[in-house]
This record gives structure tokens, sequence and C-alpha cells, in this order.
């Protein structure tokens, strides 16, 4: 085993193995049981960084590993990592590792429960990235649930409504991915297979894939997405659970929802997604703009911020979905921007919140008074939300909107799309952060914490470095090309066939 | 009996016998209740080692003239019909006094009914082993104390008589007319009549014959008195009805469909064929039972109406593996297979899940309740851990040995090309998840309800750790089972 491959194999496997640690420790020894929290999630980001120095970028999978699991069935544990898989893991470690500094040593009531369902979470979802057989992919897909479910379930509100809301439309998304599989293994032909690279190549000299194959594979993908209408957990939950959660929901399970479309309906179906490509452009432009219309009309500052997260999500989607190269580029930059800023706003406003004790706006003013480096931080974010020039989120809305089909009515819903969840968070936050400060009413005690402050600094650092430096966000060469090919080797059956 | 084969009877033989000496002697020796359950114990484990040596089977071997057949299929659904049974009587130890003299005579006297169905290749035989299989399940519940068990046993009387009643109507009815009720022998005879159309009586049997096994699998609608039977029950019956009955009966569904109907019984215009009627019986089957279950408030017959949707989900892959039947032999072994796993896993699952709730005890002494398992992870975190694993299991969650299991089911409805159907199920399976969820998420998150102990012992930890070892086991390497299944499914067809 060569070194990416070990670094590879690591990295679900040390939040893994800090979750063991963490759940072996005394249900007494809090402080401990922190302390592994967040130095497992350190020590995947750790290894996420060597594995980027040391593995060398080139079409297809740059680092990859396969040993057979059932090699009777064709299943085998397929970890592989291309341009856009590295980008999505970095972003899950990076995001991981913000939540788990920035909340665990603050969090109330904070449980043994709570630790290790935080790094079987990045794991799950760092194992999802990597997953190149089906099989494995729905394995983390689903198992993935498992935590969240008890991350949202000790909600300071509703958690356990809002994580059984989650598990009910995740649980039925992947029922409906899991016979998609199936039907795709089986429309492949030949020996059974499930591995990703395998299974494209057979479908793609199929003369067409049905549309309701590609409808029972992504329909997962847009629930995780939060794509209308299917968007309705999406609120309830990232308002009533705990901020590490609603971190990592924003953060991680959103842009991994995308990561999904592009990763198996992208490669299984084509870029034009078994020709209902537009249909999920048009979708993911009316969650775009359905999302920024209702944050313009909310009072609550998580749920506000929600809805600016689906818009720019859906934004995301309608790009992945373009025919064009550009638009597809812009759609997976988009997601970056989404989670990295998803997690920035869900940081400041679960700060923010608890501090003051309410999450309603008319209750929450003056930060720039009292806190006006932890406000100005912030601001990166909601630039990035507002699309403005100079952060992440203005790189991915511009070339997606360079690669716009759909004619004026297109070009017209993605303006109304940026509009409107710009406004809406540059509107909170100048409610939040303008104003008077009445010290009474916030918490006595010392807020935010240097830690937090550090955090969140970083995020807007990073908003901003991919916003200067669009390279660094580059999915490099692989995906693209590999579904172009695949498009053309259809086509070409396509004329073939009788 | 051929003598070169009477091997194969062995488990049956060895459990049957020892399950008679017991029964007869329970009464007469009550304070030797440790003695019987180490010698039932002792002739379970020795009918496996039995089952053991035996594999895969000789399937060129015919018993009782003809109408047991000692295949690798037989001896698979042996083995984890044994299983439970010792898992079973591993409970009956935990029960302590509660656990009535002569009890484990008739656990054993059960098992060996349910082995001999496993066995059976004749129409006769099959309705022999339901009804060995059903009387001592029936003595069971009627020597537990209280009135629950009284009714549970009423109840199984009831479905037993109808069951054996279509069942056997139906074997007569097709005897008469077709001159045989050899599995074997029926595809030919059924084919050299030709179409059936003009013999109502002969579509009228087959279809009480399945009508019958329907009653005993309790299959929508059919259904009604399996809830009542399985919460009457006590624990170890409970366990052998779900784990163990319904196993061994789906097992000799299978055969009953797919060796003797063949694929020209009740086609033409204006019949269906039993693929058909199957794959509608299961449908409504899972959707109904898990519908059920999302109302019910008593972990039993919560228990039971998951059960009957595991059945549904069973029936429609029978279904489906008849429709594969005329394509491909490799496609029909597979999902066979898979169907055999499936109720492997099934039979284990169970078990776990009855040897949780037997061990919850309410101060009132009534029957555990949804509520009651708030917060058991922190008064017995392995028990919790277990329960959890089996919940998530039968909901087919990866990791857990129902995964794959589920999985080849699944891919059984679609080879077949009922992606609806495939589609319906899963998200029926889907509710089970979640439902499945909310139970484990009480126990972790909810405090520990009042009133509510938990008695646990080595027997029950042997039990749950045992159960929850295989079930991670084989979420993790399913190789092996599936191999073993499909050699099995093999056997059976002739292969």
């Amino acid at each position: 085993m060569t070194t990416p491959q070990a670094l590879l194999l690591s990295l679900p496997c040390v939040p893994v193995a800090g979750a063991l640690v963490a759940g072996l420790l005394p249900a007494r020894r809090g402080r401990a049981i922190r302390a592994v929290g967040w130095t497992a999630s350190l020590a995947a980001l750790a290894v996420w960084v060597w594995l980027r120095a040391v593995v060398e970028a080139g079409p297809g999978p740059w680092v990859s590993l396969q040993a057979p699991w059932v090699p009777a069935f064709g299943i085998s544990v397929h970890l592989a990592l291309d341009g856009t898989g590295v980008l999505m893991s970095g972003l899950v470690a990076a995001v991981a590792v913000a939540a788990a500094v920035a909340t665990l040593p603050f969090e109330p009531g904070l449980s043994r429960v709570h630790v290790v369902s935080l790094l079987l979470a990045e794991a799950g979802m760092l194992g999802l990235v990597a997953a190149w057989d089906l099989i494995l992919f729905v394995t983390f897909w689903e198992v993935t649930l498992i935590p969240f479910y008890f991350l949202m379930g000790r909600g300071p509100r509703a958690g356990a409504a809002a994580a059984t809301r989650f598990v009910v439309t995740s649980v039925t998304s992947s029922v409906l991915m899991w016979v998609g599989l199936l039907w795709a293994v089986r429309l492949a032909g030949g020996t059974p297979t499930f591995d990703l690279i395998e299974l494209s190549a057979r479908l793609a000299i199929q003369p067409e894939v049905p549309g309701s194959l590609v409808l029972l594979l992504s329909v997962a993908c847009l629930v995780r997405m939060a794509a209308l209408p299917l968007h309705t957990w999406l609120t309830v939950a990232v308002a009533d659970v705990p901020t590490a959660a609603a971190m990592l929901l924003a953060g991680g399970v959103l842009p991994l929802g995308g990561f999904g479309l592009v990763h198996v309906v992208g490669r299984l179906c084509g870029p034009d997604l078994g020709g209902v490509g537009d249909w999920f452009m048009w979708l993911g432009l009316a969650t775009a703009t359905g999302g920024g219309l209702a944050a313009l009309v909310q009072r609550d500052l998580k749920r506000l911020l929600a809805f600016v997260c689906l818009a720019q999500v859906g934004l995301a989607s309608a790009g992945l979905a373009m025919p064009s190269e550009a638009a597809r580029a812009g759609g997976l930059h988009l997601l970056v921007a989404a989670g990295l800023g998803g997690a920035a706003l869900f940081l400041f406003a679960g700060v923010v919140c608890q501090a003051r004790g309410s999450q309603r706006l008319v209750d929450l003013a003056g930060l720039w008074a009292s806190h006006p480096f932890f406000a100005g931080m912030a601001f990166a974010a909601v630039a990035s939300a507002a699309a403005v020039p100079g952060t992440a989120g203005f790189v991915g809305a511009a070339q997606v909107l360079q690669g716009t089909g759909g004619g004026w009515l297109g070009v017209a819903m993605l303006a109304l799309a940026l509009l409107c969840p710009g406004v809406a968070v540059v509107w909170a936050y100048r409610r939040v952060v303008g104003g008077s400060y009445q010290g009474d009413v916030w918490s006595a005690e010392r807020w935010p914490r240097k830690r937090q402050a550090v955090v969140l600094a970083v995020l807007a650092l990073a908003i901003l470095a991919t916003g200067l430096f669009p390279a660094l966000v580059s999915p490099g060469t692989g995906q693209g090309s590999t579904a172009v090919a695949s498009a053309d080797t259809r086509g070409q059956a396509g004329e073939g066939t009788p | 009996m051929n003598p070169a084969g009477w091997q194969g009877a062995l488990p049956v033989l060895l459990v049957g016998l020892a399950g008679l000496s017991l029964a007869a002697m329970g009464p007469l020796l009550p304070h030797l209740r440790r003695v019987a359950l180490c010698l039932g114990l002792a002739a379970l484990l020795g009918a496996l080692a039995a089952v053991a040596v035996l594999w895969p089977g000789a399937p060129e071997t015919l018993l009782g003239g003809g109408g047991l057949r000692p295949d690798g299929y037989a001896l698979f659904v042996q083995a984890a019909v044994l299983l439970c049974a010792v898992f079973a009587l591993l409970f009956g130890w935990h029960a302590g006094e509660d656990w009535a003299p002569g009890s484990t005579g008739l656990v054993l006297l059960a098992t060996s009914g349910v082995c001999l169905l496993a066995l059976a290749v004749d129409l006769v035989a099959i309705l022999t082993g339901l009804v060995a299989a059903m009387l001592p399940l029936l003595g069971l519940s009627a020597a537990s104390p209280g009135l629950h068990g009284r009714e549970a046993a009423l109840k199984s009387l009831l479905a037993t008589t109808l069951g054996a009643g279509l069942l056997g109507l139906g074997v007569a009815l097709v005897a008469s007319q077709t001159g045989t009720t050899l599995l074997s022998a029926l595809p030919g005879e059924l084919e050299h009549l030709g179409w059936l159309g003009d013999r109502p009586l002969l579509v009228a049997g087959l279809a009480l014959c399945l009508a019958g096994l329907c009653v005993f699998m309790a299959a929508v609608p059919f259904h009604m008195l399996f809830p009542d039977a399985v919460e009457g029950a006590p624990t170890p019956a409970a366990m052998l009805l779900t784990g163990g009955l319904l196993v061994a009966g789906l097992a000799a569904t299978g055969r009953v469909v797919l060796c003797g109907f063949g694929d020209a019984v009740l086609s033409g215009p204006g019949y269906l064929a039993w693929t058909e009627v199957l794959h509608g019986l299961g449908v409504v089957t899972i959707l109904a039972a898990n519908a059920l279950a999302l109302v019910q408030r008593r972990l039993k017959r919560l228990l039971a109406c998951l059960a009957s949707g595991q059945v549904g989900l069973a029936l429609v892959t029978l279904a489906a593996a008849g429709v594969l039947q005329s394509r491909s032999p490799e496609e029909l072994d597979r999902a066979l297979g898979g169907l055999l796993a499936f109720l492997a896993v099934h039979s284990l699952t169970w078990v776990c899940l009855f040897v949780a709730v037997g061990s919850a005890v309410t101060e009132a002494g009534s029957d555990p309740k949804l509520g009651h398992l708030d917060g058991l992870a922190q008064r017995s975190p392995w028990l919790a851990a277990a329960v959890g694993l089996s919940l998530l299991c039968m909901s087919g969650l990866p990791l857990t040995a129902g995964f794959f299991a589920r999985m080849y089911l699944l891919e059984t409805m679609v080879a077949a090309g009922w992606t609806a159907s495939a589609v319906a199920v899963a998200l029926s399976v889907g509710l089970v998840l979640v439902m499945s969820l909310g139970l484990v998420g009480a126990m972790v998150l909810r405090p520990p309800r009042e009133g509510v102990t938990v008695r646990s012992s080595l027997a029950v930890s042997l039990v749950a750790g045992l159960a929850s070892l295989v079930i991670l086991g084989l979420g993790l390497l399913p190789g092996g089972l599936m191999d073993l299944a499909v050699r099995a499914a093999g056997s059976m067809l002739g292969r």
C-alpha cells in the first residue's frame, strides 16, 4: 500500500477511531471526551492536508484503493478521490474541525453521545466522498443518518422532531436510490458489478438511460440538497438543533447532496443527466428563487440563514445540471462557497443566539458596538452569500451565470435567485450588528470565546481566499472529461442501434 | 424409508425423540428443570452437528415414501431453525421458575415439527409438518400463567384449524385431479392436463393450498390472529413462531410454488398466474402489516406486525423468483439464495428482539409497551446495543446482515422487472427504518421509565451478544452465508 493509499484509507478511519476512544471513556470524563473529539477532527484534517500534498493530479481518480468485499456479487471496497473528491473531502474535514473546535468546549449539556455522533458523522461524510463502489456509497449515505439523528435529537427546542423529519425524508429518498442503483446494475448487463467506473462505462454504451431511473437515483441527492419541494426538513433542522449539528448540516450535508448528483448521477447517466438535465436546472433555479424569497420574510435568524443556504445550494444544483462546462465548474464552486459560508453563518448565529437566549431578529442588535471583530469576520460569509465580488460566492455565481441556458427566463430567475437571498442576509446582518447594544439582556458570561472567534476568522479567510484565487477550488482534470466522454460514447451507441 | 438414506432424518429424529421423552417426563420431575434444559440443549446441538455433517445434503435421497428430501435447502433451513431453538431454550434458562415443567419438551417437539416441514417435498408432509409444529407451540402458550397465554393458545388453535382445513381441502382437490401430492410429480401432471381453465376444481385446489399456507404465514388477509398469538405466547414460543415456523413455512412455500406449481399453473384467459397472485398478496401484506405496526403501542404486537411485513417481502421475492424461473437458472439460484439468507437473518433478528422484550419486566406484570424501552441504554447498555442492532438489521441498515439480505430481495424484484413493486417495498422498508430509529433514539436519548426493570442474566447476555456478533459479522462479511444459501437453493432446484 502506497502512502497516498494509506492516507486515503485513514481519512474516514481516523474519526471512527476517535469515536471509539471517546465512546470507551467514562461518561464523567467530559473534558477528555471533548479533547478526543476535536483532536480526532484535527487529525482527519491533517491527514487530508498530507494527502493533498502527496497526491498527483491527473485524469480520473488521483488516488485509488480497491479490495474485494463480496466478489461473487461484484461488490468491492473501492475508495478513490478525484479532483472533485479531494475538494469535497477537504471541505468536510474543515467544516468538521470548525464544528468540533468552536462548539465542543462550550456546548451546554454536552454528552459522550454528542461527541461520538459528531465524529461518526464526519467519518460517514468522508467515506461517502471517497466511495467509488455504489454499495459502499449507499452504506455511507445511510449510515451517516444515525449519528445525525443523535446529533440533532439533542437540540434545544424541537430537536427530536427535526431529527425525525430529517430521517424520514432522507430514508425515503435513499431507499429509492437503492432501487435505482439495482436497476442501473441490471440495465448495464454483464457480470454484476457495483464499481462506479465499470458501471459508468457499461451504461455509456447503452442507447439511453430511462428518465425514471435518473429520478430514482437523484431524488436522494435532491433531498439532501433540500431542493424544492423536498426542503421542509432543513429549516426546522438547522433552527432547532445544536450549533455543531447545524454547521455540519449546512457545511457538509447540503454540499454533499450536490456532490452525490455529480458523483453518482452525473457519472452513471452522463452530464446531461439522462436527458433530464434541463428539468434539474429549472428545479435548481426554482429552489434558489424560492429560498431567496422565503428568506426575505423570515423573522428568525437561523431560519433566515437556512433559506439563504438553500438558495445558494439551489443555484449550485442548477449550475451542475447545465450542459456548459463553465456552469458545472461554477456549481461546484458554489457548493464549496455554500459549505464554508453556511458553517460560518451558523457558527455566528449559534454563538449570538446562545448569548442572547433568543433567535428572533428583533431581539438581536448592536454587535458592531460590542464585538466588532466577531461581527466583522461574519461579514465575509454574508458577502459570499450575497455574491459580492472577491468572495467564493461571487466566483461560483458568475460562472453559473456565464453558462446559463433557458433564455431570458433563466437569466431572470438566476438574477432573482441571487438578489433575494443577498438582500435578506445583508438586511439581517445589518439588523444584528447595527443599532445600540443593551448589555443587560445579553449573557453575562464572556462571549464569543477566543477559540470561536479564531475559527470564524479562519472560515472568513477561506471564503475570501477561494474568492480571490478560484484555482484553489478547481476540481482539476477528471470529472468533466469523464462525463463528456461517456455522453459521446452513448451518442455513438445510440446512432448505431437500430 | 430408504435404509441407505435414513441419516437425512437424523436431526428430526434426534430432536423429536428427545422432545417426546422430556415432554412426558417433565411434569413428573418438576425439580429437574435445569437437567431437562441441559438435555434439550444437548439434543439441539447434536442435531446441529448432524446438519453440519450431512451438508451439502443428498438431493437424490427420498425418505418417508418420497415425501421427505434431505437436500441442502432443507439442511440450511433446519440449521437456522435449530439455532433459533437453542436461543429459545437459553432464554428458558433465564426465565427461572416461570419455565413450566415440560416446556423444554414442547420446544423440542415444535422444533422437530418445523424441521420436518423443511424436509417436506409432498403436500401431505407439509401439512403434517405445519400442524406438528403448531400444536406444541399452542401447548406452550396454554401452559403459561395468565389469561393472555390461554387466549393466545385459543387463537393459535383457531389459526391452525383454519390453515390446516384450507390446506387439507386444497391437497385433497389436487390429489383427486392429478392423482399425486408429490411436488416433483405435480408439474408433469399439470403439463399433461394442459390448460387449466376447464378444470376449476384443480384451480380451486391450488388456490386453497396457497391460502392455507398463507394462514400459517400470517399473510394479509389471514394475519388477524397472529399478533394475538404472539403477544400471549411465552417468549421462547414467540421466538419459535416468528424465527422458526415462519422461516420454515416460507421455505416450504418456496418449494410448493417453485417445484410444484412450475410455470404453467393458473395462467390463461380469465385466470391469474400464481406469481401474480403471490406478488399482489405480498405487496398488500408488506404495506398493511407495516402500517398496522405504526399504530401499535405494545412491543410484542409491534414485533408481530413487523414479522408479517417481512413475510410479505419474502412472498413478493418468491413470486419474482417464479418469474425468473423461466428465464435464467443462475438468476433463480441467486434469487432463492438471497431469500434463504434473508430468512436466516430474519430468524436471528427476531430471537434477539424477543429476548429483549422478554427481559423487560413491568412491576405491574403487564406486557411491555413501547415507552418501556425508554432509557434502556442507561440501565442495560449491552442489551440496548443488541436491540438497536437487531432493529436496524431488520430495517436493512448497512453494516448489518439485514442490508445485504434486503438488497438481494430487491435485486430479485428488479431482475423480474417489478421496479414499481421494488419501490413500494423499499418505501415500506424505509418506514420500518424510521420506526426502528425512533425506538433506538428513545433507548438512548430518553430517561429510563419508572416501574420497569430489566432482568438481565448470563443467558440473556449470551443470546443477545451472540446474535449481535453474528448480525454485525454477516453485515461486514456476507459472502460466506450467501455462498451457502446459493448452494442450498441450487440443491433444491436439482442443480
